[in-house]
C-alpha cells in the first residue's frame, strides 16, 4: 500500500471517528484531499469504494444509512461507535502474561502481525494489569511456519465461501486442483488441516494445509453452503494404536541403547556375564512394542549395538532392512 | 488487498501511547519491533494527516529532546479499534493451543479468559469458531514427564539450578548435566527446557521426554546470559551438520514431511529426492539405516559408505 493511500485511509478513519452524524459522500469529497483531487466523479467513487473495502479488512465496518426520513435517496456513511472500538476489559497481570504467550505462538507463523497488533490494543486498554502476580506455570509454544494457507482457510470457513487450491499428496509430483466447501480448520498433533466437502467427489475430506501449493482462491459469494450441524472434528484424529502389544527380546551392548532401556525390563545377568565374540558385555532386554515394521526400523538404526533374539518375524524384518541398507538385496 | 501493516500499527500505536505516558522513541521501537526511524515516521503520519477540517489537525504529539513522547490530543483515536477477525483468531486460537500443552497447567488463568476475549471481540470472534484444536490423546511423557515438568517449574520459580540425567537426541549417550533453567517451550509436539548448561558452558535445549531424572539443587540459578522469550527455542534444532541428499522410495516419501528439508524434487519414476538438514551425522546414520534401503544417500558419498559398512557389520552378528 502506498504511503499516500495509508495517509488517506487514516484521514478517512479520523473523520469517521470524530463524527457521530453520518457523512455524505459529497462531504468526504470535500474534506479528503485525494478525493477532491481525483480526476473525475467515477474515479472518486471507485477510490472511495476501494477504501471502504480496505477499511473493512482492518475491522472498520462503515455503515450506509439514510441521511434523514425526508430524503430517503440521500445516503450517509458512519461508524457504529460502540462496535468500532474495543470494549473495555479488565485484565490481571497473569492474564496479560498468558496473552503474551498466546500471541507469541504466531511469531513465525501467518498471524504474527495480527497477534502483535491485538496485544498492543489490549495493552492500551489495560496497560498495567491488576492484582498480584503469581507466576503462572506456562510453557511457550512454537508453531510450524508451513501454514501460509491458514488465514485464507479461516476466512473462507467463517464466511462460508467455496474455495479452490492446488494440493500435492506426498510422493506425488503432480498437484491436483481441489474444490472444497470448507467446514472447519483443525489443529491436530500440531499440524493444520481443513475438513470440508470435496465437491468433485461429493464426500467429506481432510486436507493438510502444508500440502496446499500456492494461493487459496475464495469464491465471491459468501454464505453459499451450510456446515453439517453434527460435524465431529475428532474424526480427524487417528485411531488409537490398536496393534497388539508384543514383547521382544533384544541383546544390547552394555552402556548402549539407552532409549530402548527406558521401556525395557533388563534380565538379571547370569554369572558369569555373557560376553560377545568381541569381548564386550551384553544385556538382555525385554522390550514391549507395537507393529513389527516400525520397531524393526528402530532396532536396525541401532546397528550392531542391538541384536534381535525374539520374535523371529522381527529378526527377519531387521535382517531384511540391514541387507537392503548394505546394498545386498 | 492486504491491509497495510503500517495503517493498523499506527492506529494501535496512538492508543498505546495514550496509555503509556512515559513512552520514549527507543522504548516504543523495541516494543513494536520496528526501528526508531519508523516510530518517528509513524508519529509524523499521525500528526501530519488530518482532514481539511474546521479545527485543523485532530492529533497532536510532542516529542521532547530526551525522546519522551507525549500525546497532547488524540480525539477519536485515543481508544483502540475493535479486533479484526485475524486478531481475534490469533488470540483465541492461541489460547486454545496453550491449553493443549501438557504440563502447562495453570488452566484457571486460561479458563474464562478465552470467553471474556470472545465477548470483547464481538463479531470478530466468529472466525475463532471456525478453528478447532483437537485434544492430544495422550500427553507425551506420561506421569514421569509430568513429574519432571513440575521439578523444572519449581526450579524456575525458586531460581535454582537443576541436575539432569539426559539422554541425547542424536547420539546414544546418557549424560549428567547441571543446568540453570531459563524457560520452557513446546514445539513439534514436545516440551523442551532451555537453559545454561555447565557441562558445555553454553545455552542448550533439552527435550523433556529425554530427561531421565531431574533434581532441584540447593544452588542459586545464575545464567550468564539473558534470553528474550522469543529466543527460547531458537536453537531447538541446530541443523548445522553437512546437509544430506537422499533419494526416497515412495514408501519413504513421508520423510520429506517429517524432517526439515531444503528441497523436494519428485521424479517421474515416483522417487523423491530431498536435501535433508541434519544436526548430527550419527543421527543421520541411525535414521537412514532404519529406513533399510528405502532411502539412498546420494551425497555425501562418505555417509553412504558409512551406512553400508555399519549395515554389513550388524548383519555379521546375525549370521
Amino acid at each position: 500500500m502506498s504511503a499516500q493511500r495509508t495517509e488517506r485511509l487514516l484521514n478517512v478513519v479520523q473523520v469517521l471517528l470524530s463524527q457521530h452524524q453520518p457523512l455524505t459522500k459529497a462531504r468526504f469529497h470535500e474534506v479528503i484531499e485525494d478525493y477532491r483531487n481525483s480526476p473525475s466523479d467515477t474515479a472518486f467513487e471507485r477510490m472511495f469504494e476501494r477504501d471502504k473495502e480496505s477499511l473493512r479488512e482492518l475491522g472498520i465496518n462503515i455503515e450506509t444509512v439514510a441521511m434523514d426520513a425526508w430524503h430517503e435517496d440521500e445516503f450517509g456513511y458512519r461508524l457504529d461507535h460502540r462496535s468500532a472500538r474495543l470494549a473495555p476489559m479488565e485484565l490481571s497481570t497473569d492474564e496479560i502474561a498468558v496473552l503474551n504467550i498466546a500471541a507469541r505462538v504466531w511469531d513465525q507463523a501467518a498471524l504474527g502481525p495480527a497477534a502483535r497488533t491485538a496485544l498492543h490494543k489490549l495493552e492500551a486498554i489495560a496497560p498495567e494489569g491488576v492484582g498480584e502476580r503469581h507466576l503462572p506455570r506456562l510453557i511457550e509454544l512454537r508453531l510450524d511456519t508451513s501454514d501460509h494457507a491458514f488465514p485464507a482457510m479461516v476466512r473462507a470457513t467463517t464466511e462460508r465461501r467455496r474455495i479452490s487450491f492446488n494440493y500435492r499428496k506426498p510422493g506425488q509430483a503432480e498437484t491436483g486442483e481441489r474444490h472444497i466447501e470448507p467446514w472447519r480448520v483443525v489443529l491436530r498433533r500440531w499440524h493444520w488441516y481443513v475438513i470440508g466437502l470435496d465437491r468433485d467427489r461429493d464426500e467429506a475430506r481432510v486436507f493438510r494445509l502444508s500440502r496446499v501449493v500456492g494461493d487459496v482462491v475464495l469464491d465471491n459469494a459468501p454464505g453459499s453452503y451450510s456446515i453439517p450441524a453434527d460435524l465431529d472434528v475428532s474424526s480427524v484424529s487417528p485411531d488409537p494404536d490398536s496393534r497388539p502389544e508384543q514383547k521382544a527380546v533384544i541383546r544390547v551392548r552394555a552402556n548402549t541403547c539407552h532409549r530402548l532401556r527406558r521401556d525395557a525390563r533388563v534380565e538379571p545377568r547370569k554369572d558369569p556375564a555373557p560376553v560377545g565374540k568381541d569381548g564386550v558385555d551384553w544385556d538382555l532386554l525385554r522390550v514391549p512394542f507395537r507393529g513389527v515394521d516400525s520397531f524393526a526400523s528402530v532396532i536396525a538404526g541401532c546397528g550392531a549395538d542391538a541384536i534381535v533374539e525374539f520374535p523371529p518375524e522381527l529378526r527377519d524384518r531387521v535382517v531384511a532392512l540391514l541387507s537392503a541398507a548394505a546394498g545386498e538385496s | 488487498m492486504a491491509p497495510s501493516n503500517q495503517l493498523s500499527r499506527v492506529m494501535a500505536l496512538l492508543p498505546w501511547l495514550v496509555a503509556h505516558p512515559d513512552a520514549t522513541i527507543a522504548g516504543t521501537a523495541t516494543h513494536f519491533d520496528i526501528s526508531s526511524d519508523q516510530v518517528v515516521a509513524d508519529l509524523n503520519l499521525l500528526t501530519m494527516t488530518g482532514p481539511s477540517w474546521e479545527g485543523g489537525q485532530l492529533v497532536d504529539i510532542d516529542v521532547d529532546e530526551d525522546g519522551y513522547i507525549r500525546v497532547l490530543e488524540a480525539h477519536g483515536l485515543s481508544r483502540p479499534l475493535a479486533f479484526t477477525s485475524d486478531e481475534a483468531t490469533a488470540l483465541i486460537v492461541g489460547l486454545s493451543m496453550l491449553e493443549q500443552i501438557p504440563g502447562s497447567h495453570d488452566l484457571d488463568v486460561l479458563t474464562g479468559l478465552s470467553e471474556r476475549l470472545r465477548q470483547a471481540a464481538g463479531a470478530a470472534a466468529q472466525a475463532g469458531t471456525s478453528v478447532s484444536v483437537v485434544p492430544e490423546p495422550d500427553p507425551e511423557g506420561g506421569s514421569r514427564g509430568a513429574a519432571i515438568v513440575s521439578v523444572i517449574h519449581e526450579a524456575i520459580a525458586s531460581q535454582r539450578r537443576i541436575r539432569l540425567r539426559y539422554l541425547s537426541g542424536t547420539r546414544d549417550e546418557l549424560t549428567e548435566r547441571d543446568v540453570d533453567p531459563m524457560g520452557m517451550f513446546h514445539a513439534h509436539g514436545h516440551n523442551y527446557l532451555c537453559g545454561w548448561c555447565y557441562r558445555v558452558d553454553a545455552v542448550r535445549t533439552f527435550r523433556v521426554d529425554r530427561i531421565e531424572s531431574a533434581e532441584c539443587l540447593d544452588v542459586q540459578s545464575n545464567p550468564p546470559v539473558d534470553l528474550a522469550p522469543l529466543e527460547l527455542g531458537a536453537g531447538v534444532l541446530r541443523l548445522d551438520g553437512d546437509p544430506v541428499r537422499l533419494e526416497l522410495d515412495p514408501s519413504a516419501s513421508w520423510v520429506a514431511e517429517a524432517y526439515p528439508v531444503t528441497s523436494v524434487e519428485l521424479g517421474p519414476d515416483g522417487m523423491t529426492t530431498v536435501v535433508l538438514k541434519i544436526a548430527d551425522r550419527e543421527w543421520a546414520i541411525r535414521m537412514i539405516l532404519g529406513l533399510g534401503g528405502a532411502a539412498r544417500v546420494l551425497d555425501p558419498p562418505a555417509l553412504a559408505a558409512a551406512i553400508a559398512t555399519r549395515a554389513r557389520a550388524t548383519l555379521s552378528s546375525y549370521r
